[in-house]
């Protein structure tokens, strides 16, 4: 082959190369957009509910699907990218919300103890009074006392409660055993039951003394 | 099974999570017999059925799907999004968080130092005058490399700032070779409020947490004493410090240049005389 030629075949191949890569990249987009995009309205009401306002939720919606795209290659085709892209926004919550924090998933013990003593206290419920607790109680509220739980209840209860997420999701998501995420789902509920009686107690529609109540000894959860 | 036993199958038991017949058979065996647990179990249903009454699932907002997909297509283009630079510049911000405001401070009453003094005192200190000159740009330069304002142009590949400069800037401006230090960045925004023109191309050189910032406006539109003007016409490159930040002032033929470096002034000065 003429030396001529031989520039002019790898100008050509050049070009092709060059061609494929683009179509590749156009192919990259594609398969994220049509993977990735369609888990936005489960994130996007993961974050609302983690940070509490819409502005906060949509730029932990953004990043998290920025970081994925970057990361693109690292997802295994296949596997579970709702856990995947979780997980990345989880990662990205940490970092922005809670700079001091334990490591992510851990549970505070500490925190979870102390919320028992009060819990233990003044124990809150019986058949009776649970309607008044429950008929009463203004979304608002619901909120106010979901956003009073320790970071590792709320997630469960948020996923399966709101998101309406599996047990073995959750798992997945959280890198927890489901027994794990049955015994935090069981205590979250129970934690923001507590809330909610508080707020029910403050508006007055349940009255009378503690002592009147049945006392539920948290040590047997 | 005990109570406590039964506690923790208890939120399956209401998910309708139980997967284990076995144990399901006894776990409802037991809230038959025992009334605490029984109870337990309708709050524990009753707690999940109000969270999923109220707290209802919210639809996407249609800018966030947009903002996303336009995000995409960016990060596809090469244009690598603010995040991705950013991540880049933080870690450097970190000491210099420390002493920004103090500098705020000290560069705030020199200003107001200088002021004073070139009010009442006609002869003014060449030296002050140098810094009132800079002082906008040592701010300008402070704030980026803060993170706290943005440059608009920021990105791993120079080829492409430069670029984007050359497209959008109404002047050429010189590509200084600095040895070792990159292009990451560029801003097109005029720190002088002063003058009030966009006329001024600022071009931001990184080597770790090693940063110059090369500020460029054409001569005529540049604001500044007669004297220092004069010096630098005549060929002069003026360096000094002001705190931790050092500069250098020199002209080409028609460009007015300004260096601001968070390096010592000796050795901004050697690696300007390598540049050259």
């Amino acid at each position: 082959m003429r030396l001529k030629d031989k520039i002019k075949n790898l100008l050509k191949q050049e070009k092709r190369d060059k061609k494929l890569t683009d179509e590749e990249l156009l192919e990259k987009q594609k398969k994220f957009e049509e993977e990735a995009i369609p888990h936005m309205q489960f994130l996007y009401n993961f974050a609302y509910r983690m940070t509490g306002n819409e502005e906060d939720a949509k730029d932990l919606v953004q990043e998290t699907y920025m970081k994925a795209f970057r990361f693109w290659e690292q997802y295994e085709p296949g596997t579970n990218i709702k856990a995947w892209l979780f997980k990345i926004m989880k990662n990205s919550y940490i970092n922005k919300y809670r700079k001091a924090a334990k490591e992510p998933g851990k549970v505070d013990y500490e925190e979870v103890k102390n919320f028992y003593e009060t819990v233990r206290d003044e124990s809150f419920e019986t058949s009776d009074l649970q309607e008044h607790i429950f008929e009463n109680i203004f979304e608002d509220e619901v909120i106010e006392a979901l956003n009073k739980l320790p970071d590792e209840f709320r997630t469960v209860v948020i996923l399966a409660d709101i998101e309406g997420q599996s047990y073995e999701e959750i798992a997945d998501f959280l890198d927890i055993p489901i027994g794990t995420v049955r015994s935090r789902l069981h205590r979250g509920r129970k934690m923001l039951r507590k809330e909610l009686f508080e707020f029910a107690k403050k508006k007055g529609y349940i009255k009378g003394k503690p002592k009147d109540y049945e006392i539920d000894d948290p040590e047997k959860d | 099974m005990d109570c406590r036993q039964t506690r923790e199958f208890l939120s399956a038991l209401v998910d309708n999570e139980m997967i284990d017949s076995q144990i399901k058979q006894k776990v409802e065996e037991h809230i038959n017999r025992c009334a605490t647990c029984k109870n337990e179990f309708e709050l524990e249903k009753k707690t999940k059925q109000t969270i999923q009454a109220k707290v209802k699932i919210l639809p996407v907002p249609n800018e966030l799907i947009n903002s996303v997909l336009n995000q995409v297509k960016t990060l596809q283009n090469g244009h690598p999004a603010y995040l991705n630079t950013a991540q880049n510049l933080k870690p450097m911000s970190k000491p210099w968080l420390e002493i920004a405001f103090p500098l705020g401070v000290v560069l705030t009453t020199l200003l107001l130092a200088i002021l004073l003094v070139s009010v009442y005192e006609k002869k003014v200190n060449q030296k002050e005058l140098i810094a009132k000159e800079v002082s906008g740009l040592i701010n300008h330069f402070d704030s980026i490399s803060q993170g706290l304002s943005k440059p608009e142009i920021l990105s791993n590949d120079p080829t492409h700032v430069r670029n984007e400069i050359l497209s959008r800037a109404s002047f050429t401006p010189i590509f200084l070779d600095i040895p070792e230090f990159e292009i990451v960045g560029a801003s097109i925004k005029d720190p002088h409020l002063h003058s009030g023109n966009a006329k001024c191309v600022n071009l931001i050189y990184r080597k770790g947490e090693k940063l110059i910032f090369i500020h460029q406006a054409p001569m005529s539109y540049a604001s500044m004493h007669d004297d220092v003007k004069k010096r630098i016409l005549k060929g002069e490159w003026i360096y000094d410090a002001i705190k931790d930040e050092s500069f250098a002032i020199w002209g080409t033929s028609d460009l007015i240049c300004c260096a601001i470096s968070n390096l010592s002034k000796e050795e901004l000065e050697k690696i300007l005389k390598q540049s050259k």
